[in-house]
């Protein structure tokens, strides 16, 4: 890869899944105050497919991410199912 | 130049507020976009025409000279010295955190290597950390030698101490504490 100026390194990083992962993990490292690995393997992976499949959209990037943080190891209140028939 | 800003945070942040809360929200806008923020201060140093006095408004520039954050002059120095550039720093900072990449390591030929360096022996004094190799034993003995002939002729203390004839740990009177009556 040959890169000469700003612009073929801002059309390169534009492109790029490894610039692409590298500002999802710091916006995930300024919101949640950890590094996504802590959230799980695959979650940085899952984050940037999904950033990409949105058009690259930081709003979309931005909720993502607060639900990655907020839903972690958390799972539905046994018995809201049964409540929700009765 | 479409939209004024309100003076209420430097142009990086306003440009970045720009670009995150449009509509689009392009996270490709912050690097490639080819305008800059400008009020008619920074207008003036430019050389461009910008309206209003205090308000921001965007100017677009040549495109192979602005790229997005990338060129942006608070990123440019930041990563600066104070009167020169500084392309080690700002190409650390784009290649980890713009492109996302690592760097290599530096190369073994600057590696600082205290080991060869040592002609003298060791003195326990010095210190070492817990990787370097211990000394060899006859440096040890050389250097235990050394300070035992040195300390046979060394001035005893009590020749250079000044002479007194009062036991030095009793107090002046005048700062003696009265002394209580059984």
């Amino acid at each position: 890869v040959k890169l000469a100026g700003a612009r073929d390194v801002a059309e390169f990083a534009a492109k790029s899944p490894d610039a692409h992962r590298g500002f999802v993990q710091q916006l995930f490292h300024h919101m949640v105050k950890q590094p996504a690995a802590a959230y799980g393997p695959s979650t940085l992976e899952d984050l940037r497919r999904s950033f990409a499949k949105s058009e690259f959209n930081i709003q979309k990037l931005v909720v993502e991410v607060a639900k990655t943080a907020a839903m972690h190891k958390t799972s539905p209140p046994k018995g809201a199912a049964a409540r929700k028939d009765t | 130049m479409t939209r004024s800003f309100q003076i209420s945070a430097p142009p990086l942040e306003l440009f970045i507020d720009d670009v995150v809360w449009s509509d689009k929200s392009d996270y490709r806008q912050l690097l490639l976009a080819d305008h800059l923020l400008l009020n008619q201060r920074l207008a003036k140093f430019y050389g461009v025409k910008v309206e209003g006095e205090d308000e921001f408004s965007k100017v677009s520039f040549d495109p192979r000279q602005r790229s997005g954050v990338l060129t942006h002059p608070f990123l440019l120095s930041a990563f600066a010295y104070h009167k020169s550039s500084s392309p080690i720093h700002r190409g650390v900072f784009l290649t980890r955190n713009i492109v996302g990449r690592a760097l290599k390591p530096p190369p073994m030929a600057i590696e600082f290597m205290d080991g060869p360096f040592r002609s003298q022996p060791y003195h326990a004094r010095e210190g070492r950390g817990t990787d370097a190799p211990p000394p060899p034993v006859k440096a040890v003995t050389q250097s235990l030698t050394r300070l035992a002939s040195a300390s046979r002729t060394m001035t005893p203390l009590a020749a250079i101490a000044p002479k007194t004839t009062k036991n030095p740990l009793t107090p002046p009177a005048s700062t003696a504490p009265p002394m209580a009556k059984a």
